[in-house]
């Protein structure tokens, strides 16, 4: 299982998000397969990053992809699949980070959110129609106040079809809701994302700062009450 | 190819009732198509009905991919391995599969029973156009000792005619009328001769009972396990195939269909006759009714996503509704589209994915979680389906889950279900 032929016998991987066991896609059907321990290829490479990612380890997953794909950032979406899955990875973890993740070359954090959205769309024009795509995206549109009411709208929609399995998502959305002056509508949004992780301190949300008309006593003790650390939500 | 006479029937029997025994959830063939189709042999096709296009069939056995599991179409080559829902089960079966030892043992117990499906090579020496037609719309168990089913797909009428003639190939109905052979006679050459070694015959008398003493056959005991799966309940023969068929069949099954496994098997002509009496003529029992099993009440102990995702999802769905992304662009037919199927995106591989939903047929997202009217929910019904259609009921609005395999046990579909009324929560 050392060479990976061009006819493309099989590609091992190691587990790609949420799963515990090694996985590997054979062209054509998935089927599970554990990798053989020697200098990763670039399909375990992603599988890390995005394990790293999931496990919050946002640094090493953006890391991890800028050294398999020393060229991402300028890559296209959807021409290659591994490829694309670096992006997204690349892509969450600066969102998940404030654009922290993958500064290195001297991307300031705001122009890191700009390619993380600017990337998001791309994958989500590739892959139109899929809310798992949309979830990721609707999150990064939230981290800038010119995109959150596009942000607002998209989870929205997504929440009321109920297709939505991100946690991260869910958290964004009652961001946006509580700045709203929405209190229950972040209150329900809560307990979805604690319903979806077990880090639950990814869904704690502050309470709403311009919203006369929410009485604050109602918020407090329903919506996990933190230091309004999360950046840059505006209310519109 | 050395081939090995079987002196001890005994253990063929065994192998042959190891074999039913590992099909618990398959169904008993019902016989729907008996009643409707045992006439096709003598039927003449009304002058109002178009004639069939065969040219058009094989471009519908390519689009529907039928060589993902079938072999012997004329003209058509098998998928290729990565794609062949049959051969690299059971590549992986033979152990000429590449992969790490012990990950290829942890495979063997899941592929073993998905390792075979019917060559359809010679299919219009052996079947009727009208029975495959029939057949292709809602096919029956025809196989008791084979796991795998015939799955239901997307085929219209027109186009179940237009594949039957392609594999019909220009061999025309004969309705020459069944022999007037000595039916008891029959019955006893199939005791004597041992055709219950590998065959079923579900409405009559149990066959395999009697021990002859030496086998009117030889077969590699190697072919024999594969040869007991892939023997057809002879309940369908005069259904399927015409009284001269069957005769040819009977003197020599090779020099009909050269890649089947059945054996030759000694019979002069006036046994054929006589076999052919019964299977022609033998009253057959009505298969007994198979109801539908009602669903379980939910569990009061919790249900994670880890437990669901391991018994169901990344076990028997995910490989039919994987993330193109991780599997070079092909989701498997129940994501991005296959065996005749649209894309309906729908990804069962993770947490994400499952929360996604699926394209309904306006192409718009849908939850699979989303309750009808009787408060089920999509999924759940999906898997009730599959009970329904083990049971012979018609394709209903919701297509049987998993496709063409055995319906889950009620256990599991319980498990899904309480899953799902708890929120489905992640951890
Ligand atoms: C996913 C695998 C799969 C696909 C795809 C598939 N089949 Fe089958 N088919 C089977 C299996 C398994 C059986 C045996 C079922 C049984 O014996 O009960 C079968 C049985 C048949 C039979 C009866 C053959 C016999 O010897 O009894 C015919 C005819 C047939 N299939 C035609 C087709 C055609 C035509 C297509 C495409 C339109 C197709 N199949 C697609 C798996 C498949
Ligand atoms: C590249 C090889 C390969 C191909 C091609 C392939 N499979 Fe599989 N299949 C496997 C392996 C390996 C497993 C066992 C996976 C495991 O246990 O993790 C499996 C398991 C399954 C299972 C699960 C059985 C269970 O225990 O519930 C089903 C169903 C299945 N395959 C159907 C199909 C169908 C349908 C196709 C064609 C559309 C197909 N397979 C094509 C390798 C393959
Ligand atoms: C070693 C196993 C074996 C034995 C013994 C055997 N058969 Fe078969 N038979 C098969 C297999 C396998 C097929 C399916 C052939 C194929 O599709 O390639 C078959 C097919 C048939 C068919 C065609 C059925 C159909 O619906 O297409 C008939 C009829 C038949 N056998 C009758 C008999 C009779 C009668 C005997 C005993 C005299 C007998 N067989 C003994 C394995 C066996
Ligand atoms: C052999 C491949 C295969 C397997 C295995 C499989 N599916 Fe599917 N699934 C499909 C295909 C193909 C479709 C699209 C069917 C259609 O368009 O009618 C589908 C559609 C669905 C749908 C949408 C159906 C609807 O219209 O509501 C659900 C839900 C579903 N599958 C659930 C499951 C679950 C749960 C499992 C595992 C228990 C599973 N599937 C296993 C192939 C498969």
């Amino acid at each position: 299982m050392k060479k990976l032929t061009a006819a493309c016998v099989f590609l091992a991987a190691l587990a790609p998000i949420g799963l515990t066991a090694g996985d590997a896609s054979a062209c054509g059907m998935s089927v599970r397969l554990e990798p053989i321990p020697e200098r990763p290829t670039p399909v375990q490479e992603i599988a890390n990053a995005e394990k790293a990612m999931d496990s919050g380890n946002l640094l090493a997953a953006a890391s991890t992809v800028l050294r398999t794909f020393p060229g991402i950032r300028g890559a296209t979406a959807g021409s290659d699949p591994l490829q694309t899955r670096g992006l997204r990875v690349l892509a969450l973890a600066i969102v998940r980070s404030d654009g922290k993740a993958g500064q290195a070359s001297g991307w300031t954090p705001n122009a890191n959110l700009e390619w993380a959205i600017q990337t998001m769309r791309e994958i989500d024009q590739k892959r139109p129609n899929d809310p798992a795509v949309q979830a990721d995206l609707g999150e990064a549109l939230s981290k800038l106040p010119r995109t959150q009411p596009e942000a607002f709208k998209l989870l929205s929609l997504l929440a009321q079809k109920d297709l939505m399995g991100s946690p991260f998502a869910y958290s964004a959305l009652a961001h946006l809701r509580q700045a709203k002056g929405d209190t229950n509508g972040a209150v329900a949004a809560v307990k979805k994302c604690e319903e979806m992780t077990k880090n639950t301190s990814i869904c704690k949300v502050a309470p709403a700062k311009a919203a006369p008309s929410t009485p604050v006593a109602a918020v407090v003790g329903k919506v996990a009450m933190v230091a309004p650390k999360r950046p840059r939500v505006a209310a519109f | 190819m050395p081939h090995v006479r079987i002196v001890h029937l005994a253990l063929a029997l065994a192998l042959g009732l190891a074999a039913l025994a590992g099909c618990g959830p398959k169904k008993r063939p019902d016989g729907t198509l008996d009643a409707g189709s045992t006439g096709a042999v003598t039927a003449v096709p009304t002058a109002v009905e178009p004639k069939a296009d065969a040219a058009h069939g094989k471009e519908l056995v390519a689009q529907f991919q039928c060589n993902r599991c079938h072999d012997g179409l004329a003209q058509i080559e098998p998928a290729p391995q990565n794609k062949h829902c049959v051969h690299c089960h059971r590549d992986i079966m033979d152990g000429k599969f590449k992969g790490k030892p012990d990950t290829i043992a942890r495979w063997q117990p899941r592929v073993k029973d998905l390792q075979d499906a019917p060559s359809l090579e010679a299919a219009g020496k052996r079947m009727a156009a009208r029975w495959l037609e029939d057949y292709l719309l809602l096919p029956v168990d025809l196989r008791p000792g084979l796991v795998q089913a015939m799955p239901r797909l997307d085929i219209s009428r027109e186009q179940a005619r237009d594949i039957a003639a392609y594999l019909v190939a220009g061999e025309v109905a004969d309705t020459a009328p069944a022999p007037r052979g000595d039916a008891g006679k029959g019955r006893q050459i199939l005791e004597s001769k041992a055709c219950g070694t590998c065959h079923a015959f579900s409405g009559v008398a149990f066959l395999g009972g009697t021990a002859a003493g030496a086998l009117a056959f030889t077969i590699d005991p190697k072919e024999l396990p594969r040869a007991i799966r892939l023997a057809p309940d002879l309940r369908h023969v005069r259904a399927r195939m015409s009284p001269k068929r069957a005769r040819a069949w009977l003197a020599d099954p090779k020099a009909v269909k050269p890649d089947t496994l059945m054996p030759k098997v000694a019979l002069t002509e006036s046994e054929i006759t006589d076999v052919l009496a019964y299977l022609y003529n033998a009253t057959l029992d009505v298969p007994p009714a198979k109801g539908v099993p009602a669903r379980l009440a939910v569990l009061s102990r919790r249900v994670t996503f880890e437990e669901v995702d391991r018994k169901v999802f990344h076990r028997t769905c995910w490989h039919c509704h994987s993330e193109p992304d991780y599997a070079i662009g092909d989701g498997g037919p129940g994501n991005s589209g296959g065996l005749g199927f649209k894309p309906r995106g729908l990804n069962l591989s993770d947490y994400n994915g499952i929360a996604a939903g699926f394209l309904d047929g306006n192409n718009e997202r849908q939850s699979i979680f989303a309750k009808d009217k009787d408060g089920v929910p999509r999924v759940v019904r999906a898997l009730m389906a599959r009970h329904a259609e083990e049971a012979g009921a018609p394709t209903g609005e919701v297509r049987g889950m998993p496709l063409g395999y055995p319906a889950l046990s009620l256990e599991d579909v319980q498990l899904v279900e309480t899953w799902i009324a708890q929120g489905r929560p992640r951890t």
